[in-house]
């Protein structure tokens, strides 16, 4: 009778196991699909700039043999060679150590595949043209594009969210909402405003991200 | 020893069972603004199949424009782009239950290639999608739905 009672209580506890495993299973789901912030804590912020750029792409160019791309010290939209789609970046403060080292694998992400892309920091005027796009609705008239997108196929421009914390326990609070061009166009193919949410670093490579897209995006006949 | 035994069978049986503990659906629903016609129609059929797939992850409720248009202010906005949460706050209420977590509102012209969505999630604010030029296929239709997902899970309490 208590060798009975003994596997109830077991199985009793096996059962409580995994209702837990399910409970962080279910909110985990929820969590990853409402919240695009990557987990990793940093002790310390490390300064983009020109350097971090040129970190970038030269990861890229040791994938892949692309072109070494050198943001500058201006703000002006950095060139990218013909036929690369360009991931811009829009961000007003240093990114993280970890969002760097995301960002590394998504540049190398960007040099693989049958379309590769660069990543490069926006500047002013890329960085207005994401600001007056992803406002409550489409701007009007529509701002031209800049100058040295025109080469591109594909054109996607993100916000990196600031991080949330303070120093030392900054976290990375992920992406805003994706913008879609195909140049010579300068009406998004995708575009999301209002309050819509954005990917993580790796969410932006990763299975329904917006680099998952790209390739049909950039194939879609205009 | 029977009553003991029965006991046992029925916390087994108990144990055996899904573990649900913490754990609901997402409730949404989902609006055709029908103005793609059949091929609109084909388009939001495609997005509620995603949404069905979810199993017991989405509660589904699907709805045409017309169908709830009585409940919704007497003018709208030509574009469901500019609906914003005090629209759809109507058709959010459910009596005798509790809230919905999210309203979509599709607007999907797959002879225009133009895709627009407002998905109004619990908290203040909606979200919008905007597709031109795209060619609204499966896969596309697909990826459209899973952010839909994502942005309809703003706020969501358990």
């Amino acid at each position: 009778m208590r060798g009975l009672i003994g596997i109830v209580l077991a199985l009793a506890a096996c059962k409580g196991g995994s209702t837990g495993g399910s409970t962080g299973g279910g909110g985990a789901a929820a969590g990853g699909a409402a919240s695009d912030a990557t987990s990793a804590a940093d002790a310390s912020t490390a300064a983009i700039g020109d350097g971090a750029a040129a970190m970038v792409d030269a990861a890229m160019a040791s994938d892949a043999g692309a072109a070494v791309v050198d943001a500058g010290a201006g703000r002006a939209a950095t060139p990218t060679p013909p036929g690369v789609a360009r991931l811009v970046l829009v961000h007003d403060v240093p990114l993280l150590r970890s969002e760097e080292k995301a960002l590394q694998r998504v540049a190398s992400a960007l040099a693989r595949g049958k379309l590769k892309g660069t990543v490069v920091d926006a500047g002013d005027e890329e960085a207005a043209l994401y600001a007056a796009w992803t406002a409550r609705l489409p701007p009007e008239p529509m701002p031209p594009l800049p100058a040295a997108w025109t080469t591109a196929p594909l054109v996607i421009v993100v916000r990196v969210n600031p991080p949330s914390g303070v120093e030392p326990k900054r976290q990375s609070s992920g992406l805003g909402p994706a913008l879609v061009f195909r140049p010579p166009s300068n009406d998004a193919i995708f575009s999301a405003g209002g309050s819509s949410t954005g990917d993580s670093f790796d969410g932006l490579i990763g299975d329904g991200g917006v680099w998952s897209m790209a390739a049909t995006f950039a194939r879609s006949t205009p | 020893m029977t009553r003991v035994a029965l006991v046992a069978a029925a916390l087994i049986v108990t144990a055996a069972a899904p573990a649900r503990a913490g754990w609901r659906s997402l409730e949404l629903m989902l609006i055709d603004a029908g103005q793609g016609g059949a091929a609109g129609k084909r388009c939001v059929d495609r997005v509620a199949a995603y949404f069905k797939a979810q199993g017991e992850d989405v509660d589904l409720v699907r709805r045409d424009l017309a169908a709830v248009r009585g409940k919704l202010p007497a003018t709208l906005p030509a574009s469901v782009l500019a609906w914003t949460d005090a629209t759809t706050a109507p058709l959010r209420a459910r009596q005798g239950d509790d809230p919905l977590d999210a309203i979509v509102v599709i607007d999907c012209r797959p002879d225009a290639r133009t895709l627009d969505v407002v998905i109004d999630p619990t908290p203040d604010g909606v979200a919008t999608l905007r597709l031109r030029a795209v060619a609204l296929d499966a896969p596309v239709l697909d990826w459209v739905a899973r952010r839909i997902q994502a942005a309809a899970y703003v706020g969501f309490e358990l």
